[in-house]
């Protein structure tokens, strides 16, 4: 958060808070409060558009530590979504598991298949990087529609209404509500891991990894951890999509939608 | 010994295509422009002080690359007809040019025939095998990460890499 005109830090806490005025705690309230009372004078179809926006969100903050902060392009972030939405969606439709048992499990299996096609940046970076992703993008989607037994193949995967506890999420009020906890979770977690000792190093690799390394900075364990942690983050919109769409069909993960997500 | 019977489209095509790939060689060995593209890839800053306008050389590879590809385009479309599908090959493209090394035009021409064939052959021997098919549409791209993983720089690439 930048700065306003005549508020000084005095002391580390204040260096170190996300909010250094009123003014910025009480837009943020007013946002949050205007967000979560929206469902009560918007009509479904905008809604939807919110939700679809939050969904967004979560996504793009794995893009933008993966590719903003730490400098490692990712073309396949849409096939780490599908292993993420399709871990979960077959957890829920085949095994019975419960919905919020379902999620983080997506999320862990997204950030498994992450670490798996980030063996090779360790090796290498730059175009050979971007190279790598886009092969992990079409080998997942591939893979998904091969395993026809389990996943419906390209004809996707018609799954049970979800619900958490007695609370059915089918509905849009309900899902919205779902989605903009998690985003804002998201959010949190994201401006926090950047300003942790691995966003630090995330950002230093970025700069200049010869640099980074002199300094202690271990590529390696980094970036291993970053693709575990990152890309299991922005498979939470995975199984998110898969309720508002009730079917998990393979081309709803297509390689563009990622397309425009690289902020800063 | 048969007769074959060639398509007249495949037949230019192959023409066309030895053609391209001949030009291309002599451009990168002899000529100034060629040899300035191959300099700025080598190291920038060098290029810029030695008075290369890298600007220039940027530009005029871009507009090499752009008409290979429409050539490549037209030929392909004369083959096996025009649709959104065509697109697909320049991604495969990818891996035959990692495969051959990323500086390197004549192990472009040896990839893209290993590539072919190793395509066909998976095609046509784990396609039955497997219940969905279609491996040739992914089979590239295991080459390619197995490619990157063990020797990134390619068959016939330049062995300096960018690496960490």
């Amino acid at each position: 958060m930048a700065l306003g005109i005549g508020t000084f830090q005095e002391n580390y806490a204040q260096d170190m808070s996300i909010f250094h005025s009123r003014l910025q705690w009480g837009s943020l309230l007013a946002f949050l409060i205007l967000l979560f009372a929206s469902p009560l004078f918007l009509s479904d179809r905008m809604l939807t558009i919110l939700t679809m926006m939050g969904i967004s969100v979560i996504s793009v903050h794995g893009l933008n530590i993966l590719t903003g902060y730490c400098g490692q392009i990712s073309i396949g972030h849409a096939g780490f979504m599908a292993v993420g939405g399709y871990t979960s969606a077959v957890l829920c439709a085949k095994l019975g598991v419960p919905f919020w048992a379902a999620l983080p499990c997506g999320a862990l299996a997204a950030g498994i298949a992450g670490l798996i096609f980030g063996l090779p940046s360790l090796k290498i970076k730059g175009f050979y990087l971007i190279m790598a992703t886009i092969a992990a993008h079409f080998i997942i989607i591939w893979t998904v529609i091969q395993l026809h037994s389990i996943t419906g193949g390209a004809d996707g995967l018609s799954l049970p209404r979800a619900k958490i506890g007695s609370i059915s999420l089918s509905t849009k009020t309900n899902y919205f509500y779902l989605v903009m906890v998690l985003a804002c979770v998201a959010t949190l977690l994201a401006k926090n891991i950047v300003r942790t000792r691995a966003g630090r190093a995330f950002i230093a690799i970025r700069d200049n990894d010869l640099a980074a390394e002199v300094m202690g900075v271990s590529f390696g364990a980094t970036s291993c951890r970053l693709f575990l942690s990152v890309v299991s983050m922005p498979e939470w919109p995975g199984p998110c999509s898969f309720t508002t769409t009730v079917s998990q069909v393979p081309t709803s993960f297509p390689l563009w939608i990622q397309s425009g997500t690289w902020g800063c | 010994v048969g007769e074959i019977s060639i398509p007249s489209e495949s037949l230019i095509g192959l023409i066309v295509s030895v053609i391209c790939v001949a030009i291309l060689m002599l451009l990168f060995r002899y000529t100034k422009i060629g040899l300035a593209m191959r300099a700025t890839a080598e190291d920038l800053q060098v290029v810029q002080s030695v008075g290369i306008r890298a600007t220039t050389v940027y530009a005029v590879s871009w507009v090499i690359a752009c008409v290979l590809g429409v050539i490549g385009g037209i030929l392909l479309g004369g083959v096996s007809g025009a649709n959104m599908d065509l697109a697909n090959i320049g991604l495969k493209a990818f891996a035959v040019v990692l495969l051959g090394g990323v500086n390197s035009v004549g192990g472009a021409i040896v990839a893209g025939i290993i590539l072919g064939m190793l395509e066909n052959v998976a095609a046509g021997y784990l396609d039955p095998l497997l219940p969905g098919g279609a491996l040739a549409q992914v089979f590239p791209f295991f080459v390619m990460i197995i490619v990157l993983i063990f020797r990134p720089y390619g068959l016939f690439g330049l062995v300096r890499i960018e690496r960490v």
